[in-house]
C-alpha cells in the first residue's frame, strides 16, 4: 500500500515586498535554497510555493523531516536578482488550515 | 521565554513581534559595540573581537564593568585566555549570526566547520552564549525559528540551549 506522503507548511514573510505571484520570483528563490542544501535535499523535501497571502507572506510547502533545514535554508537566501532579500520563516505547521487562520490575523505595513 | 535579537537599525515592536522577538534591541542604544580600547567609555558594551588587535587588550577590556561581553563571528577562533577571562568574568560571548547569513558561498565551508568546535569549547567552559543576527537592514533579517535552527543544527546545541542563547539578553540588561 503507497503510503500518503505527509508536509509540513511553512509561513514565510519576506523583507522588502516581493511579488511571489510572479513565478520568475519563485523560481529564484527555490534555486537559492537548492543552492544551500544541495540537489539531494532539495529532492527529498520538494519545496514548492503554494500560496501567496497579502502583503509580503506566501506559504511554502515540503516533505515532514525538511523544515528546519527549509528554513534554514531560506535565511541564506539573500538576493533574489539584483534585490537584497530576507525571507524570515515565522511559523511552521502541520496543516494549511493553522497557517491561513495565522496568516489572516497578521497585517504587516510594509 | 523571551527571545531577543539585536539589529543595527531600530526596527518595530510589530516586526519583533512576527519574527517572535520579544524585543529586538537596538546596536548603538540598549546596547553597544566598539573595540577593546573604547572600554569603559561606551555602557552596555560588546568588544568587537573581530576588529580589535591584541588578545591582551581584551582581556583588558574585559575587566570593565561596563562591558558586557565579546561578539565574534560565526565560527571565528577564540584564544584559550579570553575564554578563561570569558569565564572568570562571567561575560558573554555573543556569535554574530549574521556574517553567516550574509557571507559569500566561498567563506561559508570554513565558516561551518569551525563553529561547533568553537561553541563545544565555550560550552565546555560554562560560558555564557548568545546568538544574534546584528541585521544591518531588513534585508539582514532573521526569525527567531531560523536563529534556533542555526543554532541547533550548525552548532550542535539542543534546543533548549538554542532558547537560552536568544533570551540571555535578559540577564545582561
Amino acid at each position: 500500500m503507497i503510503k500518503a506522503r505527509k508536509h509540513r507548511y511553512l509561513l514565510v514573510v519576506s523583507f522588502p515586498q516581493l511579488d511571489m505571484l510572479d513565478k520568475r520570483n519563485a523560481m529564484l528563490m527555490l534555486a537559492s535554497i537548492r543552492q544551500f542544501v544541495g540537489y539531494a535535499s532539495y529532492a527529498f523535501a520538494n519545496p514548492i510555493v503554494i500560496k501567496v497571502f497579502h502583503d509580503n507572506m506566501f506559504v511554502l510547502r515540503c516533505n515532514r523531516g525538511y523544515e528546519k533545514q527549509m528554513a534554514l535554508a531560506l535565511a541564506f537566501s539573500r538576493r533574489i536578482g539584483d534585490l537584497s532579500i530576507a525571507f524570515c520563516t515565522i511559523k511552521t505547521s502541520g496543516t494549511i488550515k493553522t497557517i491561513k487562520e495565522l496568516a489572516g490575523g497578521i497585517s504587516l505595513k510594509s | 521565554m523571551a527571545l531577543f535579537d539585536v539589529t543595527k537599525f531600530k526596527a518595530s515592536e510589530e516586526v519583533a513581534k512576527l519574527l517572535g522577538f520579544s524585543r529586538m534591541l537596538t546596536l548603538g542604544r540598549e546596547v553597544t559595540m566598539g573595540q577593546a580600547s573604547e572600554a569603559g567609555k561606551l555602557k552596555n558594551m560588546l568588544v568587537d573581537f573581530d576588529k580589535s588587535q591584541g588578545i591582551s587588550s581584551v582581556v583588558k577590556a574585559l575587566k570593565n564593568q561596563d562591558v558586557l561581553g565579546i561578539a565574534t563571528g560565526f565560527g571565528a577562533r577564540i584564544e584559550q585566555k579570553v575564554m578563561s577571562e570569558l569565564a572568570q568574568e562571567e561575560k558573554a560571548l555573543v556569535i554574530n549570526a549574521g556574517t553567516l547569513m550574509c557571507a559569500e558561498r566561498e567563506r561559508l565551508s570554513p565558516m561551518l566547520g569551525s563553529a561547533p568546535a568553537v561553541f563545544a569549547r565555550a560550552k565546555n567552559a560554562r560560558l555564557k552564549i548568545g546568538i544574534a543576527s546584528f541585521a544591518e537592514s531588513e534585508s539582514c533579517l532573521a526569525s527567531s525559528k531560523q536563529l534556533i535552527y542555526l543554532a541547533t543544527l550548525l552548532l550542535g546545541a539542543s534546543e533548549p540551549e538554542a532558547k537560552q542563547m536568544l533570551g540571555f539578553w535578559s540577564d545582561l540588561l
